[in-house]
């Protein structure tokens, strides 16, 4: 494996994950896009705040555990 | 969409110019790896992507800060808002609204902080008095000591020019109830009542705080009865009242008498008689009558001599179960009165404070009314300079930013009477929001040139930029690194009769985003119900936040 690779294929599947596609990889498994919301918590001071919304990547093993 | 194996490894084909096969080799190679480091319960991580690693059967994977950071861009800069700050407090009324779902949103107010009340913890007081008490007894014990010793310069049967023999075992029994030698008596009595003081002194302590209020309701005033009530003056007293002090001379010369005249036989009786009759006294304090014995032997004298006996034990009753009472009354009644006085100072002054608060002499948080931002109830609608025909009739509907309105969710409808007619050029507003990241905001429009500042604020999510208004929520719908990409969907937005705020995102990475955002609200509960109405393309992407 070489490095350039390694790199486009961060690339690649962080340019998907952005594009809010999900990516499956054989034999490893499946990389896929989340959302969340923003979302109003209460901390445990006592004030209420408003989480702002996130993207993130969640990867799902094609082994089931 | 998905992006299978096949189409990955075209991608990545396509990215990295390798071969595809040498790109399909490398890429089993990798999965080779990482499935044997998983199996052996390692982790495996590729720089600048991420860790896959075994949390028991499951494999995990932590994507690398880069990673995150990429995907995310969209929110970068973002904090958490608090929703306790003067907007927020102002959408209490509309969470009336039950079709509202964000209706909630802002319901739960946080706990006021309550504001220590003055420590007017009665322990302190009563510890204070009890202080005051162990501070007075002192005093008390002083006033004895004083008046024993003006009680040693009063004559006593020495100096009365009388044969005083005096047994030593029957001086000892009676030091405790009849005075002796002034000398000797003070130590004496000391002791005895110290004795009888610490046997009883918790029955007592009841006794004499029922009988000091029951005098402080009667209203008694300091007189001599006080002061015979007084339990040291009194223990003074024994010592120095000439009549006591007589008593106990006369009684002295008695036994003394007696003594002289008695054989030892009689002497014996005597005393066994004595031991018997103090006992009796002693263990029996109600007992009136006088000691027999005394009496056989001193006729006139004996009865005199058990009257005074009787005196003097109820004496002693009443200065058991009454002491500290003056010292107190005078203590206590300073006290109280400058406890009221304090609350009241206190009272009057918290109540100015506030009132001045109230009416904003005095800036206090929470108690001085902040100037409420949509004051615009007598305000004009926003000028409409080319109204339509739709226009016209959307005018006849409330103004978009009444009060009345605030309690609608869907602000857009009415708003539309504004709908692309008068754009104006806004400013960034100067807001205490914590978002320091969003440092200006670009507000463009095609119709830009059109200033209206200085007009009241003006909320919704069409119609026209109000600059007023740039202290509210807005909805952001994109988020581009492409400034001419985020100008076209400000176009096409604008073109769709949204108010459209574009504003720019310093970045680290990125150089620059640029934010695409609709509307203008009052409060962030506004925002996220006209955002819940958008529909596609917005319909889960999206984030409301404040106007900078």
């Amino acid at each position: 494996m070489t490095d350039k690779f390694l790199e486009a294929l961060g690339v690649v599947i962080r340019d998907q994950i952005i594009m809010k596609n999900s990516v499956e990889v054989d034999e490893l498994g499946t990389f896929k896009p989340v959302h969340y919301n923003q979302k109003q918590e209460k901390r445990a001071d006592g004030t209420n705040v408003m989480l702002p919304p996130k993207d993130t990547i969640e990867f799902t093993s094609a082994k089931k555990g | 969409m998905h992006i299978d194996h096949s189409k990955l490894v075209e991608l990545l084909v396509e990215t990295s110019g390798i071969e595809k096969e040498n790109i399909e080799n490398q890429l089993a190679d990798l999965v080779k790896e990482i499935n044997e480091a998983i199996e052996e319960g390692e982790a495996y991580e590729i720089e600048g992507f991420g860790v896959f690693s075994a949390i028991g059967e499951n494999v995990v994977f932590i994507p690398a800060d880069e990673l995150a950071t990429e995907i995310n861009y969209k929110y970068v800069g973002m904090e958490a808002l608090e929703l306790d700050d003067a907007s927020g407090a102002e959408d209490e009324p509309d969470a009336e609204d039950n079709d509202d779902p964000f209706a909630g949103l802002l319901d739960d107010e946080p706990e006021m902080a309550k504001t220590p009340e003055p420590n007017m913890d009665t322990a302190d007081d009563t510890g204070e008095e009890d202080g005051s008490e162990e501070e007075d007894s002192p005093f008390d014990l002083d006033d004895e000591t004083d008046e024993g010793d003006e009680e040693e310069e009063k004559p006593g049967p020495d100096k009365w020019g009388i044969d005083t023999y005096k047994d030593e075992g029957a001086e000892t029994m009676f030091s405790g109830l009849l005075g002796d030698s002034p000398d000797e008596e003070t130590e004496q009595e000391e002791e005895h009542f110290k004795a009888v003081f610490d046997q009883e002194d918790d029955e007592d302590e009841d006794l004499n705080r029922i009988s000091e209020i029951e005098r402080e309701l009667a209203g008694e005033s300091d007189d001599d009865s006080d002061d015979e009530q007084d339990p040291f003056a009194a223990l003074a007293d024994v010592g120095s009242d000439p009549e006591e002090n007589e008593t106990s001379d006369e009684l002295d010369d008695t036994l003394s008498s007696a003594e002289e005249k008695e054989d030892d036989e009689e002497t014996d009786d005597l005393e066994k008689a004595l031991s018997s009759s103090i006992d009796e006294t002693v263990n029996e304090d109600d007992d009136s009558e006088p000691v027999p014995v005394i009496k056989n032997l001193t006729s006139a004298k004996g009865d005199k001599k058990g009257k005074d006996e009787e005196k003097s034990s109820d004496k002693k009753k009443e200065t058991k179960r009454k002491p500290f009472k003056r010292p107190q009354k005078a203590k206590d009644t300073g006290g109280q009165s400058a406890i009221l006085l304090i609350i009241i100072i206190i009272l009057v002054l918290g109540g100015g404070i506030y009132g001045l608060g109230y009416f904003g002499v005095v800036n206090i948080p929470g108690i001085t009314p902040t100037p409420v931002p949509t004051t615009t109830q007598t305000t004009p609608p926003a000028p409409t300079p080319d109204v339509t025909d739709s226009e016209q009739q959307t005018q006849d509907t409330p103004e978009p930013v009444t009060e009345t309105t605030e309690a609608e969710p869907t602000s857009s409808d009415q708003n539309e009477a504004a709908t692309g007619t008068s754009d104006q050029e806004g400013e960034s507003a100067n807001n205490e929001m914590e978002q320091a990241t969003e440092t200006q905001v670009t507000e463009t429009t095609q119709e830009a040139q059109d200033t209206d500042s200085g007009e009241p604020a003006s909320y919704g999510l069409t119609g026209s930029l109000n600059e007023a208004a740039n202290n509210g929520y807005t909805i952001v719908v994109y988020s581009l690194t492409n400034e001419d990409n985020a100008r076209a969907k400000v176009s096409e937005l604008t073109g769709q009769g949204y108010r459209v705020i574009l504003a720019e995102v310093p970045h680290q990475q990125y150089g620059t985003l640029w934010r695409v955002s609709l509307g203008q609200f009052e409060t962030m509960r506004d925002a996220a119900v006209a955002a819940q109405e958008l529909g596609n393309p917005f319909t889960d992407n999206y984030f409301v936040t404040q106007i900078q």
